[in-house]
């Protein structure tokens, strides 16, 4: 099935296409196109998974297992061994040890490490050669680019999670996108299901791609969907300043900045490291170290400089500081498109690259630090921004934006696949929440406004239940998703807060500590108060229906206040895919229980093992390198010892205050909701309304509620700026440049006029302008003649030649000048 | 058969003996046979007669002149004996790349013109084919006087084709397009006979001449020996990067184009900025690097940073106009900047980007100038103000208008990523400024900047984010929004009368004006999936254009003062390229 993946994204790609071409004619069939194409990838990639866990199995975790196997490929017995290697002292152990880990991760690792799919753990799947530009010059390097997917765990998880996500949300939005009372269709129904079916096989492609430019057309085709879709109203306005045509650019633009970063980044490993497909970049940082160019060794000015570029790229992708205003005005969006594209898949690009890059980024520790730090600060910056805003959709933008922080705090302490957990658990509750904040607005007819709903819970049993659930599983509450994947991001800050710089980290981990507790306060108030306590919607009918009809009419934007008693539950394409997400957002944590908090035994730290193949690559690395591993296979012995001594050591060891940290962490969780309850449980604005107006608080809210201002400084800096620099341009362009040529014509015109009045025909002034000339070219030659007999002892003959810029001045004479006398300026007129 | 002369001169004829016996309004009709039959002819030349591999050699004879020669379909008649002036053409993978997009976009050329064109008719399609036998021939001519003829050619008529049938300033636009290149085809000219005179070598101090206006025989005098007598010419070089540059356009002699954008015809301006504009960056590769390679090479960092000014530059002013053709021209300069760049980064990767980037150009501003065709058609304004929502009413056209816009914003899967892609790639590379920073008294080392040319990549990849924007401000104006005069009272409609109400009201495209765009689209999507025949052919014109300038580069590094540390920096990668 491997070998077939090129299917996912083509399939999606045909759906679009399709959707395309039949537009308008294709009415409510274009929905069942998309989703049907969408549940096709499902499948697949169900199979594509379920085949790559085949062969992740057979690697051995358990030295035990094979043992028999060992002693016959290196002829001497484990016992042997292991009593040879109890002898060495504790350094070489650890360095034999690290080697030993270091190879088992290596897919070119010696058997019995090697499995039967090409390239080791994963597959490579070439389709054709994309780009090929052979060298000319016997230094040059040539380009080769292969249209080409990779299949490994990594890839078969995103793909996993994008195809249950992406079919959900696709099924939501056939009941989403049907407007007023008849459920008629939306104009744009057509064009919607084909900018999602195009998004996704931009997505597939994102994840597949071998190599960093067709990965990159992914990145870029993904950023498209995304303009497109959150311009999708493009007739309407999305706030007072911005409409939604304007809210896609902005996201385009932003990401551009990005994809600068990420091409320049790709710019520098080519001329490095002589190639852009991953693997191969992989294979040979981890190789031998002396053959590798200046610079892309362990914290290298270069592989700095591409690591950081590198995530640039990350930052717009990703919504992080300093890329990240685009992300809430995408909420322009239908929400559908919120749900997949601005929260569970194509913001997760940028952590997806930095697992896929994990060796670079591990050699590059200095770029650690700073993701380390952009991720710790955009996780509190969204989260404080997150904690006044009244738009639902807002809330949970910054509150994407937020988990996102988290997931490349992670990524900056190194342990990248707690990222990818977090990834993982994340697109289905922020998915959930944002369906069924769909779902709310759907049934509010487009309000989004928390003030104005409450007490919805009655009458939205199945939304509620399931917003509740992503509710507690965002706060981290044991034992919904979002507690094991956040646990494990703060248990592993905490423990790099051990380690050299200790203080930095703590501070990380404290700042996350506080974004756990914002988050849990943030999203209890949204649920608090769009679910519960008293409504404070109108409970009746109003009957000034008809006076709402003609606002409606007016501002285009089909919303006027629904009455209580009006509001029902979504039908069941919306809510059948909440109540699933929901469920799922209770149990998919479970996939990876620490060991710390409750042996499972094999159970265990699941997606973490099936992940360390590829995630924990540049951690061994980095270890096995401290240890003096320089490249090559590891030596038998080693590898014999390591497979004696290694019990699952390939997982982060979970010990120490496992348990103490957790309970921390929930308590935490908990008083943040707890604090929300007390303060909108009634229903009542009151409370809140007092607090907000204590000094120091009412200035924190504006902070907060303005998002920090931070759209307002980049519009001054950049926007305004920018403006003026174009408009510098463009008049420097009017003024000088064109300015000149217009001169130049038009002094031509003067000298035309001037030397008309020469041409006098008098014979003396004639005469007298010959005689001046001569005498221009003569003095011009005597002066320049000392030189020409100086020091550098030439020949008039080479003077002249030099003066006209060649050697062949015989060829315009035809016999060699010897003389001074004779002026080469004359001679040019022959 | 005489192939390259028919696909130079049978479409002329065509239209002038159609002209004759057809009536005016029937001239549209000859003209799309002539050019079809162009098109005819140069995909039966290139897919039966041209060999692609860029392998062919053969010595040929000029005026008693030997040479190895790649050229291949060669015609060759001795014309002005006296000056030994003949009549060659020949084409190779570059030529024929051109020539083919050439004969596709003079299709193009005639489409658009189908309804636009309304008086003059018999001139106006006469003007066009003699433009295109302009174009076909500057891209085939061997032999220089030849060149500079068609390179002339095709000035007149599209100074005609502006002046009569452009829009209300084009008075002085033509006269600027018109003096503006003139200059620069005075400068070639003595450019050209410059080299007639002094094409030789230098062998013990004497001085071999071989007075020849045959590119051929000049290309293997002139590589045939160190000692060769262009190496040192610095005058000429420039004389004639003068005349391209002003063609390509490069920042700063770039403001003829704007003017001539704006004021051209549809088909003037599809045909300027498809095909007219590749001469230049044509020129500079044929002429400018392979004959004077030591001056580009001494020359290239300067215009290196020329282009990158032209890059940002361009995109800049593109961002604050508010007429849609005057846009789209500056995004040319944008463009075309990428293509010098590309071009004097002197690696294989510059320069197959800059051949590529100049195939994309012609297709996706060529698309775009269609398109503003057809809606200036029904709108009778270009200003973008005066247009909005039209993604209502005239979906297909919004979507083909959006391909078009995404392949010139170089997005990846369309064929302008491609271009722009590998010349910045080569362009952190760029070879020549490199060696600058290894000279003691350059800029460069000055600055104490070593990696100067990651500066150069970094800020050139700037118009990437640039073109963006530019490009979106366009499409978002016209297509996204309320339609425009949808709240503006009906007084705004009195300057317009002939247009119907703006916004809203225009019928969407016919199957002539879809197909056109639909052709090009196609054609941005196969070469962005699918570009590998298109690599193949250029593989060769990279390596003919690059060889000479490869020895120069050779010899530049040996002399330097520490030639071995200096080369590993230089070329760090051979190390590296060769396990």
């Amino acid at each position: 099935m491997i070998d077939l993946v090129w299917l996912i994204p083509v399939i999606m790609a045909g759906a679009a296409l399709a959707n395309g071409l039949g537009c308008r004619k294709l009415g409510k069939i274009a929905g069942y196109i998309s989703v049907g194409a969408m549940i096709t990838t499902f499948v697949i990639s169900c199979m594509v998974f379920l085949q790559v866990r085949d062969i992740t199995k057979a690697i051995p975790h358990h030295g035990g297992e094979h043992a028999a196997e060992q002693e016959a490929h290196h002829g001497r017995h484990g016992a042997s061994m292991l009593a040879e290697y109890e002898t060495l002292g504790h350094e070489q152990q650890e360095a034999i040890k690290a080697q030993y880990l270091f190879v088992r991760a290596d897919p070119k690792a010696p058997k019995p490490y090697d499995t039967t799919v090409r390239g080791g753990l994963g597959g490579h799947v070439p389709l054709y050669e994309w780009i090929n530009i052979p060298g000319v010059f016997r230094g040059d390097r040539p380009l080769t680019i292969e249209f080409a997917f990779h299949v490994d765990q990594l890839t078969s998880i995103f793909l996993m999670f994008i195809s249950f996500v992406g079919s959900l949300v696709f099924i939501y939005a056939t009941g989403y996108m049907k407007e007023g009372p008849h459920n008629t269709l939306d104009p744009g129904y057509a064009r919607f299901f084909s900018y999602l079916a195009l998004f996704a096989a931009s997505m597939y492609t994102l994840i597949l791609g071998a190599n960093f430019v067709v990965m990159f057309i992914g990145w870029e085709g993904v950023g498209l969907c995304s303009y497109l879709l959150i311009g999708y109203y493009f007739d309407r306005q999305f706030s007072a300043k911005l409409s939604c045509a304007d809210a896609g650019k902005k996201a385009f633009v932003a990401n551009r900045v990005g994809d600068f970063g990420l091409m320049l980044g790709m710019f520098l490993l080519f001329w490095g490291l002589g190639t852009l497909d991953f693997q191969t970049i992989i294979t040979m940082l981890s190789g031998d170290v002396s053959a590798l160019p200046a610079g892309f060794g362990y914290n290298g000015a270069i592989i700095t400089a591409a690591t950081l570029l590198l995530f640039l790229g990350a930052t717009g992708k990703s919504a992080q500081i300093p890329l990240f205003v685009w992300l809430p005005d995408a909420m322009a969006g239908p929400t559908p498109v919120s749900a997949l594209i601005h929260a569970a898949t194509m913001v997760t690009a940028g952590i997806y690259m930095l697992a896929r890059l994990n060796v670079l980024y591990m050699l590059a520790p200095t770029t650690l630090v700073v993701v380390a730090v952009i991720g710790g600060a955009t996780a509190f910056i969204a989260a404080f921004a997150g904690l006044t805003q009244r738009g639902i959709k807002k809330i949970l933008a910054y509150s994407t934006v937020s988990q996102l922080g988290y997931m490349f705090l992670a990524m900056g302490v190194g342990s990248f696949a707690a990222g990818i957990f977090h990834v993982f658990t994340h697109a289905f509750f922020k998915a959930c929440l944002f369906l069924a904040a769909g779902s709310l607005i759907h049934a509010l007819h487009h309000e989004e406004d928390v003030f104005k709903m409450g007490g919805l819970a009655k009458k939205m049993k199945g939304t509620a239940f399931a917003y509740g659930f992503a509710t507690l599983a965002i706060a981290g509450i044991v034992p919904f998703a979002g507690f094991f994947s956040k646990d494990e991001i703060l248990y592993n800050v905490y423990t790099a807060a051990q380690g050299s710089n200790g203080g930095f980290y703590c501070a990380l981990w404290l700042l996350g500590l506080l974004t756990a507790l914002l988050t849990a306060f943030y999203m209890g108030r949204s649920f608090v108060l769009a679910f519960l306590g008293k409504t404070r919607l109108q409970e009746h009918p109003a009957h000034d229906a008809h006076q709402a009809e003609g606002e409606d009419a007016h501002d285009d934007h089909h919303h006027h206040a629904v009455a209580y008693s009006e509001v029902h539950e979504s039908p069941l394409p919306i809510v059948g895919p909440i109540v699933i997400l929901g469920i799922l957002s209770l149990v998919v944590g479970w996939l990876n229980i620490p060991e710390g908090l409750l042996p499972l035994g094999d159970f265990n730290s699941l997606f973490h093992h099936f992940l360390a193949p590829v995630t924990d690559r540049g951690a061994l690395l980095v270890a096995a390198q401290q240890y003096g591993y320089t490249g090559g296979a590891a030596p038998a012995g080693a590898i014999v010892v390591g497979e004696v001594l290694s019990n699952n050591a390939l997982a982060t060891n979970w010990h120490g205050p496992e348990l103490i940290l957790a309970i921390v962490s929930v308590a935490i969780g908990l008083v943040g909701l707890g604090f929300a309850f007390m303060l909108y449980g009634s229903g009542s604005l009151a409370k809140s309304e007092c607090l907000a107006r204590k000094p120091l608080l009412r200035n924190l809210w504006n902070i907060s509620f303005s998002a920090w201002k931070w759209d307002d400084v980049y519009d001054a800096i950049f926007v305004r700026m920018m403006m003026t620099i174009y408009a510098i341009a463009l008049w420097f362009d009017q003024n000088i440049v064109d300015g000149v040529v217009n001169g130049i014509g038009l002094l031509n015109r003067r000298i035309g006029i001037e030397f008309r009045r020469l041409q006098n025909g008098q014979v003396q002034v004639y005469g007298l302008v010959m005689f001046v000339g001569v005498c221009v070219v003569l003095l011009y030659f005597v002066l320049s003649l000392p030189q020409a007999l100086g020091e550098n002892r030439m020949t008039v003959t080479e003077r002249t030649r030099e003066i006209l810029g060649s050697k062949n001045v015989s060829s315009i004479t035809t016999k060699p000048v010897a003389l001074p006398e004779q002026p080469p300026t004359t001679l040019a007129k022959h | 058969m005489p192939l390259l002369s028919l696909i130079i001169f049978a479409p002329i004829a065509i239209t002038l003996v159609g002209a004759i016996f057809s009536p005016p309004k029937q001239m549209r009709l000859v003209a799309l046979v002539s050019m079809l039959v162009g098109l005819a002819l140069t995909l039966f030349a290139a897919c039966t007669q041209f060999d692609w591999s860029g392998n062919h050699t053969a010595i040929v004879q000029v005026y008693g002149d030997s040479a190895q020669s790649s050229f291949q379909l060669r015609e060759s008649i001795q014309w002005l004996s006296d000056f030994k002036i003949s009549y060659i053409v020949g084409a190779d993978n570059l030529s024929m790349l051109m020539v083919i997009l050439t004969a596709v976009l003079g299709v193009f050329g005639v489409l658009c013109s189908w309804k636009a064109i309304d008086r003059r008719e018999k001139e106006f399609y006469i003007y066009l084919l003699l433009l295109q036998t302009g174009i076909m021939g500057t891209f085939l001519a061997l032999d220089m006087f030849l060149f500079y003829m068609f390179w002339e050619l095709m000035l007149i008529p599209l100074y005609f084709m502006i002046g009569i049938w452009g829009s209300a300033n084009r008075l002085y636009a033509t006269m600027k397009f018109v003096l503006y290149t003139l200059v620069g085809s005075v400068l070639m000219l003595i450019a050209i006979i410059w080299m007639y005179f002094n094409n030789g070598a230098t062998v013990d101090g004497v001085d071999t001449l071989t007075r020849t206006y045959s590119y051929e025989v000049m290309l293997a005098t002139q590589q045939g020996s160190a000692a060769a007598t262009f190496h040192h010419a610095l005058w000429p070089f420039l004389a004639l990067f003068l005349a391209f540059a002003i063609k390509v356009p490069l920042f700063p002699l770039h403001t003829w184009l704007p003017d001539a954008h704006t004021e051209a015809p549809t088909a003037g301006s599809v045909i300027l900025a498809g095909v007219l504009l590749k001469t230049g960056g044509y020129g500079i590769i044929r002429f400018c690097l392979p004959l004077f390679p030591e001056a580009a090479v001494s020359f290239a960092p300067a215009i290196t940073w020329l282009a990158v000014i032209a890059i940002i530059y361009g995109a800049w002013t593109a961002i604050v106009q508010t007429d849609i053709k005057r846009l789209v021209a500056y995004s040319s300069v944008s463009h075309m900047g990428f293509v010098i760049l590309g071009i004097f980064s002197m690696n294989p990767q510059g320069m197959a980007g800059a051949v590529l980037q100049m195939i994309n150009h012609g297709i996706s501003t060529s698309g775009l100038f269609l398109a503003i065709g057809m809606l200036y058609e029904r709108a009778h304004t270009r200003e973008m103000s005066k247009f909005g929502g039209l993604a209502h009413t005239m979906p297909v056209y919004a979507a083909l208008m959006l391909v078009m816009v995404l392949s010139s914003v170089g997005l990846p899967g369309l064929n302008g990523f491609l271009g722009e892609f590998t010349v910045l790639l080569g362009s952190m590379h760029n070879v020549p400024m490199l060696l600058d920073a290894q000279n003691p008294v350059s800029f460069a080392a000055y600055m104490n900047m070593t990696h100067y040319t990651w500066l150069v990549a970094g800020l050139a990849t700037t118009g990437v984010i640039f073109g963006a924007v530019y490009l979106l401000i366009l499409y978002q104006k016209t297509f996204f929004g309320k339609p425009a005069g949808a709240h503006d009272d009906h007084s705004h409609d009195a300057h317009h009368g002939d247009s119907h109400g703006h916004g809203g009201s225009y019928p969407d495209l016919s199957i002539r004006e879809w197909g056109q765009l639909a052709v090009l689209g196609v054609a941005a999507l196969f070469i962005g999936l699918y570009p590998k025949p298109v690599w193949k052919a250029i593989a060769p014109a990279t390596r003919d254009a690059l060889a000479p300038v490869a020895t120069t580069l050779d010899k530049r590094i040996a002399e330097l003062p520490n030639p071995g540390v200096k080369l590993a920096s230089i070329q760090s990668e051979t190390r590296l390229a060769a396990k």
